[in-house]
């Protein structure tokens, strides 16, 4: 078993785990018009750039992603405040689509201004930047990586984190993700794609129009739970088991028996019945597919009386690769204070997604164990089990 | 060939893109302390930052730097040196 013993987050919604349980809690929205310069629409983006506390001479060499890793990394690390030795804790870092802004900007300046592109553009473009940029702000000298399966990406992290845990090859692993998607090029292409909400993201609801890009990053440090007994560490909560499975079907269509077993395998290796299951952080996009698919893998899995289900990608926007983290970590934040997350943006119920989803307003409630599902297109699927810390 | 502009404003334009370079990494270098004579590395400004100058001396003049004559550049003059060679090649 594992703890996680610090949780940062960087969101739209604010900056800092505490930020994100807040506006979350509150059934707020990061949701809001986009600038025309990245094709209008809507987006959970920041207003301002955050800053970091990390030098400017590695930011200087950093894409926004690496800088967004960089700050939710230190927080969670501030919060641990770890005894290990640098070269006993590593990172693991989930990507989904990696420094896109420096890609878009170095074409726009090679393509639209026949100029050179940035002289960084390799090293900051590089999908593995966010995990070297952790490791070198941050001083980690453990088994340091990142890991890509789109919008599971960070929720693989986690379990990837896990492994070099049981495997004694660290002490202590940062495990979580980043996204910086907004990009006028990528969000072209995902237009393209015609599954981007035109108003926002309505998870389950009836009239939901399709997903909403978010950006962010979330960061979980996790112990072996002896350890971090031993060193009396606060615990935030455990993370009993985790499921993951591969569709091997559609590129981007979900597959109902997959994701079913995913959170299957998850309730076996936690040792758990669905019944012991209380709450659900849906991966719930927001499209017409997704979310039905999910509610009826739910039903499969929980049968006619599932858990509360609820998706806070209405509060975020999908973060892509940040996404598995930043619900893991909201799942935290609830397990550890005794609240459910709504799901934002609730119209009324689809007859399509029979679920309760906590529409609107967070409920007190005292959570045991929860379940956090990641579901990706190319059909790469994770689900994790936590619990709350005794 | 197109004009080559005066080395006086190679030199003060290559200057101005080091300490431009600098400021973005949080170094503060000032114009006045640097001169043909003055080596990047006596300001804390280590090869992937030299390579970014030479990135930002070659799209500011729209040329392509030699390699072979900029390596090594660690000082102003020789940048300059690069950055004149490239100049008079071009076409």
């Amino acid at each position: 078993m594992y703890a996680i013993t610090g949780v940062g987050a960087l969101s739209p919604l604010g900056r800092g785990a505490g930020a994100l349980f807040d506006a979350v809690r509150a059934g707020r929205s990061a949701i809001g018009p986009l600038p025309e310069a990245l094709g209008g629409g809507v987006g959970a983006a920041f207003v301002e750039p955050p800053e970091s506390g990390i030098s400017k001479r590695l930011t200087a060499a950093m894409d926004p992603i690496a800088r967004y890793a960089c700050i939710a990394a230190e927080e969670a690390l501030g919060q641990a405040r770890l005894d290990a030795p640098p070269e006993r804790v590593g990172a693991v870092i989930g990507v989904g689509i990696g420094g896109i802004r420096t890609t878009d900007e170095s074409y726009h300046r090679l393509y639209g201004q026949d100029r050179k592109p940035d002289a960084l553009a390799i090293p900051k473009i590089m999908p593995s930047a966010p995990a070297s940029a952790v490791s070198m702000a941050l001083g980690l000298k453990g088994p340091s990586f990142v890991v890509s399966s789109a919008c599971a990406s960070s929720a693989h992290a986690v379990i990837e984190a896990m492994h070099w845990l049981r495997l004694g090859a660290a002490d202590a692993m940062v495990a979580g993700g980043a996204e910086a998607p907004f990009a006028y090029g990528l969000m072209m292409a995902w237009r393209a794609m015609h599954i981007m909400a035109p108003d926002t993201c309505r998870p389950f609801s009836i009239d939901r129009k399709g997903m909403v890009m978010g950006e962010g990053a979330a960061c979980l440090v996790i112990e072996r739970l002896a350890d971090a007994k031993a060193r009396g560490a606060p615990i935030l909560a455990l993370i009993l088991g985790a499921g993951v499975t591969a569709d091997a079907d559609h590129l981007v269509k979900p597959n109902r028996e997959s994701i079913g077993r995913a959170m299957r395998h998850a309730l076996a290796d936690a040792g758990l019945a669905p019944g012991d299951i209380q709450y659900i952080n849906a991966h719930g996009t927001g499209t017409s597919l997704n979310d039905a698919t999910e509610a009826a893998a739910v039903r499969d899995v929980f049968g006619d009386a599932p858990p509360v289900v609820s998706s806070t990608k209405g509060a975020t926007g999908h973060t892509m690769g940040a996404a598995g983290a930043v619900e893991a970590v909201i799942t935290v934040g609830a397990l550890h204070g005794g609240w459910i997350p709504p799901t934002a943006n609730f119209l009324g119920p689809d007859p399509e997604c029979s679920l309760d989803c906590c529409p609107g307003a967070a409920r007190t409630a005292t959570l045991e164990v929860a379940m956090s599902n990641s579901f990706a297109f190319g059909g790469l699927n994770a689900s994790l089990v936590l619990g709350r810390s005794a | 060939m197109a004009d080559i502009p005066s080395r006086a404003d190679l030199v003060a334009g290559v200057i101005d893109i080091v300490v431009r370079m600098a400021q973005e990494r949080g170094i503060e270098i000032h114009p006045e302390q640097l001169s043909e004579a003055s080596n990047v590395r006596d300001f804390d400004l280590d090869s992937m930052d030299q390579v970014a100058i030479l990135n930002e001396i070659e799209d500011a003049w729209r040329v392509t730097v030699d390699d072979d004559a900029a390596r090594g550049g660690n000082n102003i003059g020789s940048l300059v040196d690069a950055l004149a060679a490239a100049l008079a090649a071009k076409p």
